[in-house]
């Protein structure tokens, strides 16, 4: 493996390990939506979806770095 | 395959090389659109919840006072079809009703009648079967009250319950 190509894998794991944080990130979002969307507290609803809508952003953006 | 692998690997042949393999890459992009699929669930929920109309709790009658079990619960729909409550007759003359539905993640709760407290099945939450509190466990809320009120030897529900 040449340098070229190891400092593309660095960056393909670097944005695979981002990803994983802030998919663990909205995962919490959305559990903890569903358990106030259960219980009837609506208030944190649209900021929960919000911040999860701009960490769904974040992760696009960041695929689209990688190509073929 | 060569003479000299062991016999596994002829009567198990998994050629690793031609299975499907998912890169780095691909995985990567699955992340991705699972992050897509989480945005869109919670802003359903949000939306949901924005168009949501609380029920308009009526006065129902829920069972005669000479009907009331000793001890032990009685099963109703309150305040509107398919919510479901419970009516708990602690054994010492007094009553109270809660929403059935856990405020954990909406499991029915039970009535225990040797613990005394209502409990869901689920994730093992507890309540008090008198306030509705919570006494152990995940939910973090305690069971919306139905108010009831005695009246012409008839058990009424008057309001709260599931929203």
């Amino acid at each position: 493996m040449n340098g070229r190509a190891r400092a593309k894998l660095w960056i393909v794991d670097g944005i695979f390990m981002f990803e994983l944080v802030l998919w663990t990130l909205q995962l919490f979002l959305v559990v903890t939506g569903l358990d106030a969307y259960l219980g009837g507290q609506h208030g944190v609803l649209w900021p929960a979806a919000l911040s999860s809508i701009v960490l769904a952003l974040v992760n696009v953006k960041l695929v689209s770095f990688i190509r073929e | 395959m060569n003479a000299r692998d062991p016999h596994w690997k002829t009567d198990f042949s998994v050629d690793w090389d031609r299975t499907s393999y998912l890169s780095r890459r691909e995985f990567t992009r699955y992340l991705a659109l699972g992050s897509l699929a989480m945005a869109a669930g919670s802003t359903f929920m949000a939306l949901r919840a924005s168009f949501h109309r609380p029920i308009q709790a009526p006065r129902l009658p829920v069972l005669r006072v000479n009907e009331l079990p000793v001890r032990g619960t009685t099963l109703f729909e309150y305040p509107a079809k398919g919510h479901h409550a419970l009516l708990i007759s602690h054994g010492d003359g007094t009553f109270d009703a809660f929403s059935q539905k856990c405020t954990h993640l909406g499991c029915s709760v039970f009535y225990g009648e040797e613990s005394g407290q209502l409990e869901c099945p689920c994730h093992e939450g507890f309540f008090d079967a008198r306030t509705g509190a919570v006494l152990a466990g995940p939910p973090q809320r305690p069971l919306p009250r139905v108010t009831l009120e005695v009246a012409d030897g008839t058990v009424y529900a008057t309001g709260g319950g599931e929203t």
